[in-house]
């Protein structure tokens, strides 16, 4: 497949949200490819009696049966607006601990703040979020690129 | 030989493990097309019975199975009923794993817990090693390969 830069994919689109869940499955890099990297951006930009919103980014190796976590955002606290983006690549950055390539991962089970630059199952990642309040308003677009 | 981007490959089925015991040798990424630059593995413990430690080892071989070396050793899991850990590994190009040197013993089975050496393996001479305290722990094992 041919390499691209900063191929634009929205994750999960911008909506009002009042309970926690998770997106759809996407393929990320389509119709490009699988991508070797990307920025992905969460977007907060309205909340009602926010409390807390963790949102993490997830791939299957089953076909969707199990979820593992490989991104976690900072956890989003009581605030209106919010803008964070996370630097994931394939290989070759750093790993996200110091001295250790081994990190306790799973269903929301990362740690907030935590980045694995490891390879994912493509076709199978979704968003999954869990929040507590009344409402948050957010999204998550990705810039891409593809060696 | 082809690229590819995450082929999942099953390393070890699910299955409840009562003793020490390994996975025999497999050819990482051989029905994809070759040897992988990266991977993530990950470890699913999803139960126990009479649990005390399980340490589970990633190996190569450098001389068709007769000895076998660590090249990455999960976090112990203790006397927990589930447990899911992710290593991170690549041939080259990633992080040391021990700061400021890349001379890390090893062996058969006694790599440090928690590190991984992202370096070259023997990719047709690869097997999963466990070491089982307790009665018996139900895990599998994964990879998530890719080959540029």
């Amino acid at each position: 497949m041919p390499a691209y830069r900063g191929l634009f994919q929205q994750v999960l689109p911008a909506v009002l949200r009042t309970t926690s869940n998770q997106g759809g499955i996407i393929n990320l890099g389509t119709p490009g490819g699988p991508p070797s990297g990307g920025t992905f951006a969460l977007v907060v930009s309205a909340s009602n009696t926010p409390t807390s919103l963790d949102v993490y980014i997830q791939t299957s190796p089953n076909q969707g049966t199990t979820w593992y976590d490989f991104i976690h955002f900072a956890q989003v606290g009581a605030v209106s607006s919010y803008f964070h983006a996370v630097q994931w690549s394939r290989k070759g950055q750093a790993l996200n601990t110091t001295a250790t390539g081994v990190t306790v991962t799973g269903d929301a089970a990362l740690a907030q703040g935590i980045v694995l630059n490891t390879p994912i199952v493509d076709s199978y990642v979704r968003v999954k979020w869990v929040m507590v309040g009344t409402s948050y308003t957010f999204q998550i677009v990705a810039a891409l690129d593809r060696d | 030989m082809p690229n590819y981007r995450g082929y999942v490959q099953t390393l070890v089925a699910s299955a409840v493990q009562s003793a020490s015991g390994n996975s025999g040798a497999i050819n990482l990424g051989s029905i994809t097309g070759g040897a992988p630059d990266a991977a993530s593995f990950i470890l699913n413990v999803t139960a126990s019975s009479a649990p005390t430690t399980l340490d589970v080892y990633l190996q190569f071989s450098t001389n068709q199975g007769t000895t076998w070396t660590d090249f990455a050793h999960y976090t112990q899991v203790g006397a927990v009923s589930t447990n899911i850990q992710l290593i991170q590994w690549a041939r080259r190009s990633q992080a040391l794993n021990v700061a400021n040197t890349a001379d890390t013993v090893t062996g058969d089975a006694t790599l440090a817990a928690g590190v991984v050496l992202n370096s070259p393996i023997v990719d047709n001479y690869f097997r999963v090693r466990w070491v089982i305290a307790g009665t018996s722990y139900t895990f599998s094992v994964i990879g998530i390969l890719d080959r540029d």
